[in-house]
């Protein structure tokens, strides 16, 4: 059975529902939550980089909240 | 009050890269490869499939638009100079550190200024590091302008199609290999990149 399809809005997603409490990865999305301090959960995550053991892990998350914008991008 | 995430967290082995979904579909429209990367080679972790699927056709069956040219080269000349930053602040401390541990004002000059010393750098890897992107940044335009749709560091590296991209491959490995320890950065070979660099991007934009 593949994972089940994730019906999110832009708004939020809800990571008490038994799809992120049970995937295996549930530990590590919850230590993702903590570190970033937000109350605001990412719409999307991927993980990327060589994820080789003693290598950092990388993780590309989106949001609908206002990120830093450190580098050169469209003014809005 | 609003709040402001970060652009970028590192802590803990996570290293997180966090983007606002306007701004990051701006970074799409423009082929970013600090954010195609991910999406094309990255696994899907957790979030909205939606997103990742509309992102990866857009990038996969659009041809890129001429203006992202005009961006992609901002975007290389925008990195090359943060390289330089890092690359000056990388000096200031090892000179702070020569300075503070004593050494004699003759071996801090000949440490600084001749270029047969060699040392490690955190922050002189971060600048090569950058100075990566800059050179994917260009090598990207010329990709795009020979009609491929998607690239990917791994393409780059697996089949550097010209000086561009043979100088990324040649960076990429030193400071990789700085990164590890398995080899000292060197003034002489940091100049030298940083000046073929700017001579590409001189000669390519």
């Amino acid at each position: 059975m593949g994972e089940p399809q994730v019906q999110t809005s832009k708004s939020s997603l809800d990571f008490s529902n038994e799809f992120y409490q049970n995937t295996p990865n549930s530990k590590l999305i919850n230590q993702i939550l903590k570190l970033n301090k937000s109350s605001k959960n990412p719409l999307l995550a991927m993980l990327y980089g060589s994820q080789k053991k003693q290598s950092d892990l990388d993780i590309f998350l989106i949001y609908d909240i206002p990120v830093e914008k450190k580098y050169f991008y469209k003014q809005l | 009050m609003i709040f402001l995430l970060k652009k970028n967290i590192f802590i803990n082995n996570y290293d997180l890269n966090q983007i606002e979904i306007n701004n990051f579909y701006f970074k799409l429209f423009n082929r970013d490869i600090e954010y195609t990367e991910p999406l094309l080679t990255g696994n899907y972790f957790f979030g909205d499939k939606k997103i990742l699927k509309q992102s990866k056709d857009f990038l996969q069956n659009k041809n890129p638009e001429k203006e992202i040219y005009d961006y992609l080269g901002k975007r290389s000349i925008e990195t090359f100079l943060q390289a330089e930053n890092f690359y000056s602040s990388g000096k200031n401390d090892l000179f702070n550190k020569l300075a503070i541990s004593g050494e004699s004002l003759s071996s801090v000059k000949d440490k600084i200024f001749k270029n047969n010393f060699n040392f490690d750098s955190e922050i002189i890897n971060k600048s090569l590091s950058i100075l990566t992107y800059s050179l994917s940044y260009l090598a990207s335009i010329k990709r795009y302008q020979n009609g491929e749709r998607t690239i990917t560091i791994n393409q780059i590296l697996n089949n550097p199609i010209n000086d561009i991209e043979k100088q990324f491959f040649s960076l990429r490995d030193y400071f990789k290999s700085c990164s590890k320890g398995e080899k000292k950065l060197s003034f002489n070979k940091i100049d030298t990149y940083f000046n073929e660099t700017k001579f590409l991007l001189r000669r390519n934009i």
